[in-house]
Parts: C-alpha cells; structure tokens; sequence
C-alpha cells in the first residue's frame, strides 16, 4: 500500500516527531511523557501510548497526571478488545489513587456494567455517588466521560440487574428529570423507563403532563400564530421560511430568531424557563425545522419530564436561580458563541436576578428574548435595569416592548452585532416607547 | 553508561524518526524491534507487529495484576503473534510504501506453540537475494526455537515470502531456542551466533544445517553478550550493536527485566577488539536494536521501544566512531 504523503499527514508527522524531540531532551519528565502518549493515542497506535501513559504516570508528582495517565492506559487496552483484566487494572489504580474524583468509578462501573458484572458494577457506582465529586477540577484531555450522571445511570441500570427494581426505576426517574443527559444517555434512559415500566399508567401520565396533541391544539385555539398561508405577507423572507406550516411561539420569537439568522441551521439556544415543550414554545420550530438543539431549563419537574419525552433537546429541572451556568454550558459542551439565549421567568426581579447570573464574559449570544413583564412590574424598573446590564455587555436592543396582543408589553430582544447580521437589524431596529404587537412587525396588515 | 544515547546522537547532528504502520491495520498493537538495510540507494526496513501490548512498570508503581512485566495478549487467544511489515523509506526517513509480508505460501500449518510468526527479522541482502533472518517457535510442541531464513520477493504491490529454511544444528541438538544470530553483511550465509566469546557460525541452505567455523577468546563481561543488529564491514573488521540482559524477580517473586546494548567490534578474524560501556537508546528499560546500516555518511539503528514502538536513528559516522573510542 502506498503511502499518501498529503499534508495532514507531513504535518501529524512532524507533529509527532517534535512530541518525541522533547521526550528525547527530557525523558524522566512527566509531561513529555504523557504527551507523546496521548499522540499516539489520537492516532491509534495505542500499544506505543500506553508505554508512554505508563512512564508519565510512574514518574509524575502529582496525583491528577498519574490519575489522568492511567485512565487513558485503560483506554487504550479497552479500544484493543479483549483486555479486561488490563482495563480494569488500571482503573484499579486510578480509583485507589484518587477516590474523590468521579471519572474512575464512571469508567470501573461501566466496565463491570459491560462484562454483566452487575453487583461490582453497582457497588463502584455506589461508592462514587457517595465519595466523589460532582464537580472535580479539570483534566488536561478530553475524555468520554459524561459528568457526574454517568455514575447514577451506571447505579441505574446495575441496580435493575441486582433486582433492585424500585431504586433503579426512581434512578431513571431522577436521571430524566434532574440530569443534562447527552443524546446517548437520554435515548438509553428514555427506552429504560418505558421498558422497567417505570411510567406505569400512561393514560394518567399523559393526562398529568398533557400531550403534544393538546397542546398543539391549545395553542392553535388560543396563540396568534403564524401559518404557511401568511407567507405571502412575510415581510422578511429567510432561508426556508417558505417551508414552514406554523410556528410555536406566544409572540413570534421563533420568527424573530430565524429572520435574524437568515433561517440557519443546527444553530444552538439556552432556554430558560422553557414552559411546556410545544405550546408557546420559542424554540421548538427551530428544534424540528432547522435542527436546532440546545439546552432547556425550567423548575417544573412535569414540564422537565415533558420536554424530556417529547423533545430532542436536554433538559434539565433547576431552580434557575442557582445554576452554575458555566459549569452546565461546558457540561453540555457548548460553543462560546450561542445562537438564541431564551430568558423568560416570573416574576420580573427574578428572570433580572437569572440575567445577572449568565457568564457573559464566556459565552456570546445573537439573540437574547428577555422578558421584562413591563406591563405586571409593579416597579417599572426592571426593564430599565435589564437595558443598561446588556447595553454594558455590547448587546444592541433591537426591538422594544414586544406585546403578543395590544397591551402586554413584556419583552425586549437584544442581539450580539458581532454575531447577526447588521443589515437586516437595520431594517427591524424599532426601541421607541411605543408597544409592538408582535404579529405587526413580521407580517403585512 | 549512557542512558540516553539517542539524545546524544542528535546534539551531534543525528536524526530519529517513528515507525508506523497504520493503526487501521494493526488493531495499535505493538510496532516494535525493527530491522534495517541499504540496498542501491535505498532504505529498506522491517518493522515486526505484535498483537499484544507489552506492559513494563519500571518503577514499579503502577503494575499489572499480572506483574511489572507482562505481555497483553487477546484474553480470547493465548498466542503472541508476529507478522512482519516491509517498509521503504525516504531520505528524511518518512516511509514511502508499505506492505505486509505475505508469508501464505509457508503457513500451512497450525501453530504448535503460543508464539507464532518470524521473531526479531534482520534484514540482508546475500547473493543479491533479499533475506530476512528470525526466530521461529510455532513448529513443535515444546516451542523449540531455530533460526530461520526466509526469502523474500519485492513486487510493484506486494512482497511474499518464497522461501523458508529453517536452520538446524550440527552439534549441540538438543538446544532449546537458537536466536537473534547476527548475519554478516558481506558475509553470505554466515552469522555470529554468539558474541563471547564469539562464535561464527556458517549456514548450508541445501541441507539447512548450520556449522560453527571460528570461535575465538571470550573477554571478561559482567553479563552475557546477546545478539543484536546485523554485522557491518567496520574498519579493518567488523561491528555490530549487542544486546545484554539483567533477568531478575520482585520481592513477591514476579519477573522482571532491563536490557542494556553495546557497539562490539572485531578484528577480521572475529576477535573482539573493542567494547564500548553499555547503554539505553531513549531511557526505557526494554528496549531492542535488531538493525544497523551504513548510509551515505551516516549509520542507520533501528531499534524497539518497551516492545511497543518502533524508531529509526540516523547518526553521522564520526559521532559513531567517537562513541566506540572515546
């Protein structure tokens, strides 16, 4: 076989072989060692990684290398097959030297989870739930490990096959409720409480949390929408707006976003307060029309647990006040520039208190809808508070006193100017006193 | 002793490069104990894949449950495999072409002991044939070791293996495992089996039987001298890289090993004129040089690292030379 010498390949060369000059220079040192390791690692040559991951880890000082070094070791044995003995060795090691850390009894219980070991694969997830951190400092490399949850799913499944059924059913609960699951995890978690019959009478649950056909019909009967028969009177088209047959939202944010962002794609959100996951909802359009995903938050357990069924998005139930937005933002590996921050809690002091909560200084939004409730603020301040906090951060108000009807003004929408698109702004911008009915400013009268 | 002699090789305006076979292609098991030779202009290697892992805690901290030194195998498939990749390389050493050595024609047969494969293949070029040169332990019951010869063919997209000699003794027969003899380049079909005292061994591929031609003096060594690289024309005589090993177990009796090398030179008539201190090629305890080359000004060393990777080093002749002498 040829080799082809394209340039990904001169440079993941010369990349290695600088990695291996430095090794040369200093082979007792940790670093060199651990980096070289984690190269080959990149590029498969896992038995040459592990050799390196070895030597890092025995001439390390510090326990999070060597806890690092050893995990990956173990990594590397498991991507050959067939090595259990050596997988779970080194995470032997990695859990006896650092038992407050989560990732170890992660990876030691879904490796006995895995072999069907199912009471040492309990008994890991049981120790770690209790003895390690939730939130543990950073590792140098990325590793597949999901968060603290993947520790309660290990304890969630183990459970079941231990025949402790009504733990494991309250565990899926509490992971389809409380947890920001990957996709993977949600999918897993989602088929496990229906087949543990975890949901037992679906009649009373559907009735409980309503259904997707309610609400859409709620929301057909009661929500001035937007409807394919509009289109004609779009004011400003977007890419693909001519497919839409409805939106979802009370007062056309969905339509907002979209315009804003020329109707892009798999772009990303943060919704707090995210209500049911269809009826009034911002971004459920944007969800299944222009594969949108992203993180919904709302303190409702019912309302989590429906975004949880009927939606693709995370969803998470948390009093949205005492979020750590960067840690969950990086939790759920978001990129720094988000597309739409949704910002929609009562009453007004508090959504205002959730405003002064997110890291600007991390992450950048295009779009924020934020939601003032001018018209119920006994106050009238937090409108004015809300201005000058985003003025400061460099957000630009694009349209003011956004009402759904004639006289409830109750939302401003602010956009990032380094992330949409000035032009169509320009022709939007509208901050005067005045309330806008939302349905007036996309559609012709 | 020097632990770190690649190191010293490159201050004095060497080169290293790794390895690789695709991972693709190997499932990431060990690339180890290469081989290399120069034939008209060209540099060829051998690169020996494994399909276990070596595990070697040198400082013993982390070991395996199975020891400080152990080699991962498939936990389904007991045996430790070796096939052998033939690799030509360019100038700056960045391999070129790639192929596996089709050994079809003379694997027949189901392997009779756990290790399997042509172990620790030097490369020659005898008689204007391509040979590489190994150990096999797949063909009895006991797991006997003999070298064997094995030639191969180089065709625009594949290289095959087309024919096999295993190499029987003349006396001593009931020699457990024969190996890492050290062919003599210009030399045809002659190795130093031992190196001390040294024996000069001499092959007769009709009848597949090896004949010892010249021992000569041993010389006072705290170890013994094992086989090692290919033996180059050096001077008035030859040279060669050995290598040596301290076998020893823990405290709670697990086995355990460093390996040591060293440049031997001959005088024309195989006796051992010089010996230089031992050392390591890049610090690691296991570590293996089954290959020397002269190119242009340089010598080429190919060498294994922990059984796992696999390195070429270009060093210029005259640093070479000073480490002999100095």
């Amino acid at each position: 076989m040829d080799r082809i010498n394209n340039f990904e390949k001169i440079m993941q060369k010369d990349k290695l072989k600088s990695l291996l000059y430095n090794y040369i220079e200093s082979p007792d040192c940790p670093e060199a060692n651990f980096n070289i390791g984690v190269y080959y690692h990149e590029i498969g040559q896992t038995a040459s990684a592990i050799s390196y991951y070895l030597r890092a880890a025995e001439r390390s000082t510090e326990d999070i290398l060597m806890y690092e070094a050893l995990i990956k070791a173990s990594i590397c044995f498991d991507s050959q097959g067939c090595r259990n003995n050596s997988v779970e060795g080194m995470l032997k090691h990695c859990v006896a030297l650092m038992p407050k850390r989560p990732e170890g009894y992660f990876y030691l219980s879904r490796f006995y989870e895995r072999s069907f070991r199912w009471s040492d694969s309990y008994l890991i997830a049981s120790i770690g739930e209790k003895v390690s951190s939730r939130n543990p400092s950073k590792l140098r490399t990325k590793l597949d490990y999901p968060g603290f949850y993947g520790i309660i799913f290990e304890k969630a499944v183990s459970s079941w096959h231990t025949g402790l059924c009504e733990e494991s059913r309250d565990y899926f609960k509490y992971l389809s409720i409380y947890e920001p699951l990957d996709k993977l995890h949600k999918n897993s978690v989602i088929y496990n409480l229906k087949n543990l019959k975890a949901w037992k009478d679906e009649s009373n649950f559907y009735s409980f949390c309503r259904s997707k056909s309610q609400e859409i019909e709620m929301s057909e009967n009661n929500l001035n929408l937007y409807y394919r028969k509009d289109f004609k009177n779009l004011k400003y088209n977007f890419n693909n707006c001519e497919h839409i047959d409805r939106n979802y939202s009370e007062a056309f944010q969905d339509i907002f976003i979209l315009t804003l962002l020329n109707g892009k794609r798999n772009g990303t959100y943060l919704e707090i307060g995210g209500g049911l996951p269809f009826y009034g909802n911002n971004t459920y359009l944007l969800e299944s029309k222009f594969d949108w995903c992203g993180i919904t938050l709302d303190i409702d357990p019912e309302s989590s647990e429906r975004h949880f069924r009927d939606r693709g998005n995370v969803s998470v139930c948390l009093d949205a006040r005492e979020v750590d937005y960067a840690y969950l933002l990086e939790d759920c590996r978001m990129p720094n520039n988000i597309d739409y921050l949704q910002l929609d809690c009562d009453p007004p002091n508090i959504t205002y208190d959730i405003l002064n909560k997110i890291p600007f200084d991390k992450y950048k939004f295009a779009i924020i809808t934020y939601e003032h409730d001018y018209y119920i603020d006994e106050t009238k301040s937090f409108q004015e508070k809300s201005k000058n906090y985003l003025e400061g951060l460099g957000y630009l108000r694009v349209i003011s006193n956004i009402s759904p009807d004639d006289n409830r003004p109750y939302e401003d929408w602010w956009v990032h100017p380094d992330l949409v698109n000035m032009e169509i702004v320009n022709k939007i911008i509208n901050v005067d006193d005045s309330i806008k009915k939302s349905r007036n400013i996309f559609l012709l009268q | 002793m020097e632990k770190n002699f690649v190191r010293c090789s490159i201050n004095k305006g060497g080169e290293i490069a790794p390895l690789i076979i695709p991972s693709e292609l190997t499932n990431g098991t060990g690339l180890m104990n290469p081989s290399v030779m120069v034939k008209d202009g060209k540099i060829i290697v051998i690169i020996r894949h494994v399909n276990y892992t070596f595990y070697h805690s040198e400082r013993k901290l982390f070991q395996h449950p199975y020891g400080p030194l152990t080699y991962i195998h498939p936990e389904n498939d007991v045996h430790l495999r070796t096939c052998n990749w033939y690799c030509e390389l360019s100038d700056n050493l960045d391999i070129e072409k790639f192929f596996k050595i089709d050994t079809s024609k003379f694997d027949t047969y189901d392997p009779l002991w756990d290790f399997v494969g042509l172990e620790d293949a030097r490369i020659i070029n005898w008689d204007n044939k391509l040979f590489i040169s190994g150990v096999r332990r797949d063909t009895t019951t006991n797991g006997q070791g003999r070298m064997e010869l094995s030639e191969i063919e180089v065709y625009n997209n594949e290289v095959k293996e087309v024919n096999r000699t295993r190499i029987e003794l003349s006396t001593n027969l009931d020699s457990y495992c024969e190996k890492n003899w050290m062919p003599i380049l210009d030399m045809p079909f002659h190795y130093i089996k031992w190196s001390n005292p040294t024996e000069l061994v001499n092959i007769d591929i009709s009848k597949a039987l090896s004949r010892t031609v010249n021992v000569s003096k041993d010389i006072p060594l705290p170890r013994d001298l094992r086989g090692g690289s290919q033996v180059l024309p050096f001077e008035d005589g030859y040279f060669a890289i050995t290598h040596e090993v301290d076998l020893f177990s823990s405290e709670v009796g697990r086995k355990d090993a460093i390996y040591y090398h060293r440049f031997i030179v001959w005088d024309k008539n195989f006796n051992i004129i010089k010996v230089t201190p031992e050392f390591n090629f890049m610090n690691a305890d296991v570590e293996f040089c089954i290959g020397l080359a002269e190119y242009k000004d340089s010598y080429l060393i190919t060498f294994g690292f922990q059984d796992n990777a696999a390195y070429i080093l270009k060093s210029p002749k005259s640093f070479i030379r000073d480490f002999i002498y100095s």
